[in-house]
């Protein structure tokens, strides 16, 4: 199934988008769509979302429509995306 | 740490070679960052303290957002050489540049004024002239500057930045000259001065009234 | 823990100078003391402890102004290049620090001093002149009125030196506004928050400029290589810094977005129209290039330049929170913001109080209670920006209404009456920063806690939003301090230990940037706990470790805390505006509604409290915690007052 992905830098730079879609398979969580983003883009984009143990940092957020998951909440990662949805990664940065 | 480059034993083989600034100015950070690291690391590297006085390279804060590196050009015919009445600045025992003898030296401080590019440095401690000497061949601005900006170039590279940095002299003559001829077509309103735009603004009382 | 015998980094004095007498007075700086308190915020916490008690008021000559380099400025640590400086405040009227980069803390210790106590008050408006050991109070009537650049500039001149470090307050502090600040180096940094540069008005003290030829020490240079090595080795995995040196601080927008958190318009709308100020926008229109503190390889503050249109030609250093309080005016033209963060520089004014202070007057204009008349004409609408920066002006020189304003919002809002004080955005009198807490219980407990009004800087709940639910167990005594919305327990203590943690950065002279922020938790402690106390030890030749390191970190913090209970402050102090528990979160947005629970309030307080050996009933420090951090002669000192928990 196809997904609409919005990408703030630095994702939208290693991707040289910040729109585009991407075919994830019929049972997609957002585990598999970060997955999916890093098996197209490589290590440029694996650099941002990956820590040096091999681990999807947690400090990462998506809105899956409109609604604010952030990755470090319980089952987070297992939530299922269905064909259509837009989910948006927003810059992980914290501060002030 | 950077292993040693071959260009670093290529130092040590004779050629000639300088420290230059090479900025990228399509590329934000690869300009000066103004952060003064190499200053630091210098004087950490040639006297195992930190004291921006007795770095031999030197960031000049030209204005707000303009930061300069200056480094020692290792003339091909000496300034601060001619200059000195002591016979310090002699030749490195290993690399093609001179370098100032601390037991010779008086510090008079002749080559301090004689340098055209200002960068021979006066130890405010030992009283005597500090000179560039490229750590041995891997020097340590080089090494640490984040916004790598600063280049250990050759014979061959310096000469290729001076003809680019020449060039780009006799550009800004040619852009002045059409910018001149643009001007005297038209006559452009100057902005307002800081004055004008920081008094209270009598339109702005004007229009709270409507 | 050994006490070293070596120097190591620090200069071996402090420098006290009586401005009423002319007296200046050199002391050995003793090593265990500095091995103890280790520098920055930590010794001027504890003179400022030592030196003003609560009968002195913060105008009063007898009020002190310390300025403290963090014990690592001078070396070429990594982003160490930051001083403190203390006084009783004139905006909380209890505890007051601000905050610089700069090169003049390196320069003070290069003349050989540590620390620099001003105290008393010049007879009529000096400069100080710190020249290795000659230190001479001069006559600053050729500089009064000057900008904060125009200071620093006319400084470099006469003294024939450009590489001198300065410190200068413009015209506002000379008129002691309470918003205003000390600008270090032209405008290379700012003392911005808690008035300052007010105090340093009262002292009719222009400018401090000094010049030292000294070295700075470092005992082991293999160490501090290894650990230089090791932190760029963080900095170059750590997501955290490629946005951070591509964007400088206006990154900080896509987390305002991210929980819809802006704080527009006097702390109404969660939602606003920001993307004029995008980011991008920045970065491709205005910026000059990636600048950087002294010795940061992060390289993300910026200064910027207006080619054209109505503010062409301006130049200046600009940060996020003024592109966050120009949106709590409602403002988002981003030339018009970039000449306000100007017209704050040059006049010496602290961005976020005035922001959130004009905010507070365009507030009362709408609601009928300040009006034309009060206002001398001027319509002050919400998102008018010429508006904003005459109002910024007025407050600079105390014209008009601006002389109501300088006082800051809260006496404003007293002074006003008819129940203004609802629209004040502050905590303990100092004006609210960063992003709107509703809907994100322990920042908005944060705001609460911090030792020196709302500040965002002193905690870092933002670890909330790092860890997973397994370290949120293992740090924090509970899962649920890492779930954001509804978390509760463990939120107390994980707000104990950022307070404790952020700390020694600024003991140290560390960039929270550098150090304190990250994509990750292990990265963060990695380079704020781990590096921060290797990089001490390898400059000083001393064994602290990381637990005595958080621990003198606890201890400063304390410190301002007693202060402030000596003060009188105590629970009741520690809130934040009705506006956030009454008023839902207004304007769309992801966070469209919140309010801050008032019972969640009060839970995660009290573990905060427990977690710090307070007494939950009144927030007073218990002795046994005092004298845990040798602080034992300030429990006596509160015990005889009636301030200990």
């Amino acid at each position: 199934m196809e997904i609409r992905l919005k990408l703030f830098p630095p994702l939208s730079d290693a991707a040289g988008a910040s729109e585009l879609n991407l075919t994830v398979g019929n049972q997609a969580t957002l585990e598999t769509v970060v997955n999916a983003l890093v098996n197209r883009f490589g290590n440029r984009m694996k650099r941002h979302l990956f820590d040096t143990e091999g681990r999807i940092i947690p400090s990462w957020a998506v809105f899956l429509n409109q609604k604010i998951v952030p990755f470090n909440q319980p089952h987070a990662l297992e939530v299922p995306v269905q064909p259509q949805d837009e989910v948006s990664f927003i810059l992980n940065i914290a501060g002030g | 740490m950077p292993k040693m480059s071959s260009r670093a034993s290529s130092v040590r083989k004779g050629r000639k070679h300088r420290i230059l600034y090479i900025s990228r100015p399509d590329q934000a950070d690869r300009i000066c960052s103004g952060c003064e690291t190499c200053q630091l690391m210098c004087s950490l590297e040639n006297t195992g303290a930190f004291n921006p006085k007795k770095s031999r390279i030197k960031v000049v804060p030209l204005s707000v957002g303009i930061t300069i590196p200056i480094t020692c050009q290792q003339c091909e015919d000496p300034w601060c050489q001619r200059a000195c009445p002591e016979k310090a600045i002699v030749q490195h025992k290993k690399l093609n540049i001179l370098v100032v003898d601390e037991k010779k030296c008086t510090g008079c401080a002749a080559c301090i004024g004689a340098c055209p590019f200002g960068i021979m440095v006066y130890d405010p401690e030992k009283r005597k002239a500090l000179k560039c000497d490229l750590c041995g061949g891997n020097p340590a601005c080089v090494q640490y500057c984040p916004s790598k900006v600063l280049v250990l170039a050759d014979h061959q590279r310096s000469a290729e930045i001076r003809r680019r940095r020449f060039a780009s002299i006799l550009a800004n003559e040619d852009a002045t000259a059409r910018h001149n001829i643009a001007g005297a077509e038209q006559i452009k309103t100057l902005p307002q001065t800081m004055t004008q735009l920081l008094a209270p603004s009598s339109q702005l009382l004007a229009e709270g009234r409507k | 823990m050994i006490v070293a015998r070596k120097r190591g980094a620090y200069a071996g004095n402090i420098l006290r100078v009586d401005l009423s007498t002319g007296k200046v007075e050199k002391q050995e700086l003793d090593l265990a003391f500095a091995h103890h308190y280790i520098g920055g915020r930590g010794f001027g916490s504890r003179f400022l402890y030592n030196e003003v008690t609560p009968e002195i008021t913060p105008f009063d000559p007898a009020n002190r102004l310390i300025f403290t380099p963090g014990a690592l400025f001078g070396t070429a640590v990594p982003a160490a290049s930051r001083t403190t400086a203390t006084a009783k405040s004139p905006t909380t009227e209890m505890f007051g620090d601000g905050h610089s980069s700069g090169r003049w803390g390196a320069m003070l210790k290069s003349a050989g001093y540590d620390m620099l106590i001003l105290q008393g008050a010049a007879p009529k408006s000096v400069y100080l002149w710190i020249d290795n050991e000659k230190v001479e109070i001069r006559d600053a009537g050729h500089l009064w009125g000057k900008t904060t650049m125009g200071t620093d500039q006319a400084l470099r001149e006469s003294l024939g030196d450009h590489e001198i470090g300065t410190l200068v307050i413009g015209p506002a502090g000379e008129k002691k506004v309470r918003l205003a600040s000390i600008f270090s180096d032209g405008i290379m940094g700012t003392f911005a928050r808690t008035g300052m540069g007010a105090v340093m008005g009262s002292k009719n003290l222009k400018a401090v400029a000094t010049r030292g030829t000294k070295d700075v020490g470092i005992v082991d240079i293999e160490a501090f290589r290894k650990a230089y090595q090791d932190y760029l080795q963080v900095i170059s995995v750590d997501p955290y810094v490629p946005p951070a040196t591509k964007y400088g601080t206006c990154r900080f927008m896509y987390h305002r977005v991210k929980f819809g958190i802006h704080g527009a318009k006097n702390w109404r709308l969660g939602d606003f129209d920001w993307k004029p100020l995008d980011p991008e926008v920045f970065r491709s229109d205005y910026q000059i290039k990636a600048s950087a503190c002294p010795m940061c390889p992060v390289r993300c503050r910026r200064e910027y330049r207006i080619p054209s249109g109505k503010y062409a030609g301006t130049v200046t250093k600009l940060e996020w929170e003024t592109i966050a309080r120009s949106m709590t005016c409602g403002v988002n033209d981003p030339e018009a913001v970039i000449y306000f963060s100007h017209i704050c520089n040059q006049y010496g004014l602290d961005v976020e109080g005035v922001g959130d202070t004009v905010a507070f007057a365009m507030e009362c204009y709408e609601k009928g209670l300040l009006t034309d008349k009060e206002t001398e004409g001027l319509p002050l609408h919400f998102g008018n920006p010429e508006v904003l920066i005459e109002m910024t002006r007025k407050i600079a020189f105390r014209e008009g209404l601006g002389d109501l304003l300088a006082e800051g919002s809260l006496r404003a809002a007293r002074a006003i009456g008819k129940g203004a004080e609802q629209f004040a955005m502050q905590v303990k009198g100092s004006e609210m920063s960063a992003g709107d807490p509703r809907g994100m219980p322990v920042r908005a407990v944060s705001y609460a806690t911090s030792t020196r009004g709302s500040d965002h800087l002193r905690s870092n709940p933002y670890v909330e939003e790092l860890i997973t639910p397994e370290e949120g167990q293992l740090f924090f005594g509970s899962a649920e301090a890492a779930d954001i919305f509804q978390g509760l327990k463990g939120k107390g203590r994980l707000l104990a230990w950022s307070e404790n943690f952020v700390t020694i950065g600024d003991l140290l002279g560390l960039c929270k940037f550098a150090y304190y922020r990250s994509a990750t938790f292990s990265y963060l402690r990695k380079k704020g706990v781990e590096l921060a106390t290797r990089f001490y030890n390898a400059c000083n030749g001393t064994k602290l470790s990381e637990e005595e390191m958080l621990l003198a970190g606890e201890r400063s913090f304390n410190i301002e805390k007693a202060f402030n209970a000596r003060e009188g402050a105590g629970r009741e102090q520690d809130i934040i505006p009705e506006r956030f528990f009454k008023e839902g979160l207004a304007g769309g947005g992801p966070s469209h509604g919140a309010v801050v629970d008032r019972g969640k309030f009060d839970l995660i307080l009290d573990e905060y409290y427990q977690a710090r050996g307070w007494d939950e009933k009144t927030g007073l420090q218990k002795r046994e915690t005092l004298e845990k951090l040798g602080l034992k002669d300030i429990a006596d000192d509160l015990a005889k007052r009636g301030r200990l928990g």
